[in-house]
């Protein structure tokens, strides 16, 4: 009986990727490895490179089940760093992430091209440690920004298989973020909250907040789940206070999509 | 669209990049490191106009000597020279090889301490719970508290036994906490300690902060409150006096500050070191680090604490003297309130 359903599931996967498809419902799983170099002004001047590891969960799927032009997202990118400084002398550890949800109309305007263009509401937030600072070793990040978001997708059919290529990159345009004034410890932020958030809560848009985070994929869409490597880049700056904050990241990936629901293009 | 979509990243990838000038790479080069050191300061420091320096004779008076600079230690001494000026215990400039500090806060002071006596003086051994070495003294009339460190922690438990053994055990009419010698720590553990000694909410300082990188941009003040509520015993109403000296600093200082506001304290011995700018750090291009007072801490009459804070009743001990006069004036105290 067990061996009668396999060979049936089987069959019914093959059928539908032997026709021009493309993926209804993802749910996308990634682990990445990279490099990383950051800029916080609040722990020190210089710059700290060194190792990123990641992980990259997004879930995708249309608003309306026989509509296929407008979609949802929904992903959390969380990272680790572990950055040591040009002279080797400190290291920064940096744990962050981000948690958004972001909507995109789809067009197809050529044969096996995906089209995405939309906007996305991005938290981040992030926690950086130097080893050897005297009552500032801790700098906090906290930012929520309306993001601009861009994807494109291109897909080769074969006879069981398909190869899709994924790019898909956000820019923030406005929001809000959180920086301490430049000899601002976060024991006087503490002493005196909420009065204290006035001066380190700041209105962001392109003068102050620029950047992006991309991520391209090529994807090995086989019929029960889809396999995909990729390399993901994220270059964010922003200031505030006299302050100047920099993340630069890029990275491999490697990750599985899991195909909820697929339709026929 | 191919174009565009080309055009797009482009533009992403150079707004980017056009940041980079605002990162400063790895550098050994005597004269920009001695610059990034200058402007640190400049930048950060909190006392140029309370301590009425002109940073930039001071930079005119340095430079030139960097191009006699041969080699690190050459380079090191000169920038712990030029920080020296600032006569600031809280300024120290780290190197793999060395640390440089500022002594002349306390050395030209008395030292206010007699660690003979004080041992022959007490009812038995010291015991130790958490950061805190604690006896009677003068037959059980007193219990005595040193306070060695603000780095070392202390729990409720420490001060509940310190509690029993002061007041089941004995029957101890006052405590003197001895804070002398005590160069500072955590400010938390000054705030905790000190908030035993409350019976309701006080404002017993202000801070403020540089908002921008001249000399004179300040926050407006914060209040920095002592709460009962933050105490892990309530001795508030016990009668207490607090030894200090010279050597009193940062942290210590500022539990002296909090102290002189308690209602049943006195702080009694000799002006303490000071130590009131809260210090930060920045490094160097070349890894050094320097920590600099960033955050200048005022008592609750809005004074600069820098200095030192005058004790309720000052009392030194002499040169050369067998007895520990401040000792003595906080038994006093205690036994003899009157007087």
């Amino acid at each position: 009986m067990k061996l009668k359903l396999l060979i049936i599931t089987l069959i019914v996967s093959v059928n539908l990727f032997s026709a021009e498809t493309i993926c209804r419902s993802k749910n996308r799983f990634a682990i990445n490895i990279g490099e990383m170099a950051i800029t916080d002004h609040y722990l020190s001047n210089q710059e700290y490179k060194g190792l990123s590891l990641g992980l990259d969960i997004n879930h995708t799927n249309y608003y309306n089940n026989t509509n296929n032009r407008i979609s949802w997202q929904v992903y959390d990118h969380w990272r680790y760093g572990r950055l040591i400084n040009p002279s080797y002398t400190a290291m920064i550890q940096y744990i962050g992430g981000n948690i958004g949800f972001a909507s995109h109309y789809n067009w197809l305007p050529i044969k096996n091209l995906r089209l995405m263009a939309g906007s996305a509401i991005d938290i981040y937030g992030a926690l950086k440690t130097q080893s050897r600072n005297v009552n500032n070793p801790y700098s906090g990040d906290i930012q929520l920004n309306l993001m601009a978001s861009l994807g494109a997708q291109y897909q080769l059919s074969f006879n069981k298989w398909a190869l899709t290529f994924d790019y898909l990159a956000t820019s923030p345009i406005i929001g809000g973020m959180f920086v301490p004034e430049m000899g601002e410890s976060y024991y006087e932020i503490y002493l005196n909250l909420p009065a204290s958030l006035n001066n380190v809560t700041h209105f962001t848009s392109f003068h102050n907040r620029q950047g992006v985070n991309g991520s391209l994929s090529v994807n090995f869409v086989l019929p029960t789940v889809t396999l995909f490597v990729g390399m993901t880049h994220n270059h964010q700056w922003w200031q505030a206070n006299q302050t100047n904050f920099y993340i630069k990241e890029l990275s491999g990936q490697v990750g599985i999509a899991l195909n909820l629901g697929i339709i026929k293009n | 669209m191919k174009k565009l979509l080309i055009i797009i990243n482009i533009a992403f990838l150079l707004l980017g990049c056009s940041k980079e000038d605002t990162i400063t790479q790895y550098n050994s080069d005597p004269k920009e490191n001695f610059d990034a050191l200058w402007n640190i300061l400049d930048e950060r420091y909190c006392y140029f106009s309370y301590k009425n320096i002109d940073w930039d004779k001071v930079y005119d008076d340095f430079s030139p000597r960097i191009d006699k600079v041969k080699d690190v230690f050459q380079l090191f001494d000169l920038m712990a020279e030029m920080i020296d000026v600032l006569q600031d215990g809280h300024v120290n400039l780290y190197a793999p090889f060395d640390i440089s500090s500022c002594t002349n806060w306390f050395d030209s002071y008395p030292a206010d301490y007699n660690a003979y006596f004080l041992s022959k003086h007490f009812d038995s051994e010291l015991r130790s719970a958490g950061g805190f070495a604690y006896t009677t003294i003068e037959n059980g009339k007193i219990g005595y508290i040193c306070y060695s460190s603000f780095s070392n922690g202390f729990s409720a438990a420490n001060l509940t036994y310190i509690d029993a053994f002061f007041h089941q055990l004995n029957n101890v009419e006052g405590i003197i906490i001895d804070v002398r010698n005590n160069g500072g720590g955590s400010l938390g553990y000054s705030e905790q300690l000190s908030a035993c000694f409350f019976k309701e909410k006080t404002v017993t300082g202000y801070m403020r902060h540089k908002t921008d990188k001249c000399h004179d941009c300040f926050s407006e003040p914060t209040e920095i409150i002592t709460d009962p509520a933050d105490a892990l015993i309530d001795w508030s109403d016990k009668k207490i006096v607090v030894l200090s000296n010279r050597r009193c600093y940062s942290a210590t200082n500022d539990f002296i500050v909090r102290m002189k506001q308690a209602p049943n304290a006195t702080v009694i011995g000799g002006i303490t070191g000071g130590g009131g700018g809260m210090p930060l750090s920045q490094e160097l291009p070349n890894g050094w680090m320097i920590r600099f007072s960033a955050v200048p801490m005022f008592d609750a009459e809005m004074q600069h604490t820098e200095f030192g804070v005058t004790p309720d009743i000052e009392v030194h001990i002499a040169p050369n003297a067998v007895d520990d006069t401040i000792l003595l004036r906080a038994i006093n105290a205690i036994i003899h309130p009157t007087n």
